[in-house]
């Protein structure tokens, strides 16, 4: 059958000949540098590598000075407390200390006074019941500091002894405050640990004298580079 | 022929790049004082601070100087 419809007339295709001429885009003539240009960008950028340079310089001289400004601050600042007050310095000290911890109890029971927390009453009750042993480590740790600086070879074969004393002090107080907080949390893991630490003070004591004079061993010994 | 002076950074008498320690050595004047109006010019609108920085780049570096970067 016939298709219905007409048909649309087929369009006539010119055969023209295309040129195959390629068609180039003019490009633009790079522009002459003038006399001396080439000379002044070679310079400038000398000049520039040469700044960049000395400002990185400056930067780690300023740096290493700072440190080491900051480092001779910290001595003197140190020092300076030992050469003002002599053997009375470490007293002071310790005076100082007591007065900041009862300003410190003073401000917590100020605090304390809308919130009624009972942790916080009788944190502050047990600084000030125990503000004359506070008064005695303070003592403690200022003359041991003291007696570094003073003799610092006598000091340096006993100073586990004292390391030792103090690593104790710190697990004491450690150990009433965990008491402390069990009180309010009732926890039995906490009561296990105030009670294992205390009955073994004395062997924390012995296990760091020993632990300090195997460090002096070694140090003395064998001149290894990481030990302080 | 007369020599002619240079003008070059100092590589002794630096703070920062030497310029006032070159000009001082330049004119033979103590460079603190060239220092001192330095930074004078710098309290005018950070005038003093462009004009270092410039002088910086473009004055050369004292051959005769060791320079330790």
């Amino acid at each position: 059958m016939a298709k219905k419809g007409k048909e649309k007339p087929k369009k006539k295709v010119s055969k023209k000949k295309i040129s195959k001429k390629k068609v180039t885009k003019k490009r633009a003539k790079p522009l002459k540098k003038r006399k001396g240009e080439d000379k002044f960008d070679s310079w400038i950028e000398q000049r520039s590598g040469e700044f960049a340079q000395e400002v990185e310089g400056i930067g780690k001289r300023f740096g290493k000075h700072m440190e080491h400004k900051t480092k001779e601050w910290e001595k003197k600042s140190c020092d300076w407390w030992f050469l003002t007050f002599g053997i009375v310095g470490p007293l002071i000290g310790s005076i100082f200390g007591i007065v900041f911890i009862g300003f410190g109890i003073w401000l917590l029971n100020l605090f304390n006074l809308p919130l009624g927390s009972s942790f916080i009453s009788s944190f502050s009750n047990f600084l000030l019941r125990n503000l004359h042993w506070f008064f005695v480590i303070f003592i403690f740790f200022g003359y041991k500091d003291y007696f570094s600086k003073r003799c610092p070879k006598i000091y340096w074969t006993i100073s586990p002894i004292f390391t030792s004393v103090g690593i104790v002090i710190f697990f004491f107080i450690l150990i009433w405050v965990i008491n402390l907080f069990n009180k309010f949390a009732g926890s039995s893991f906490l009561e296990f640990l105030s009670g294992f630490l205390y009955a073994n003070l004395f062997v924390i004591f012995l296990l760091f004298v020993v632990l300090g004079y195997v460090f002096i061993f070694i140090k003395k010994h064998f001149k290894c580079h990481w030990c302080v | 022929m007369a020599k002619t002076k240079n003008l070059y950074r100092s590589g002794k008498n630096r703070i920062l790049g030497g310029v006032c320690g070159g000009i001082g050595e330049y004119f033979n004047k103590d460079p603190t004082i060239i220092r001192i109006l330095w930074v004078l010019l710098c309290l005018a609108w950070g005038s003093g601070i462009l004009l270092y920085l410039l002088a910086w780049i473009i004055m050369p570096r004292n051959p005769r100087h060791k320079w330790n970067d």
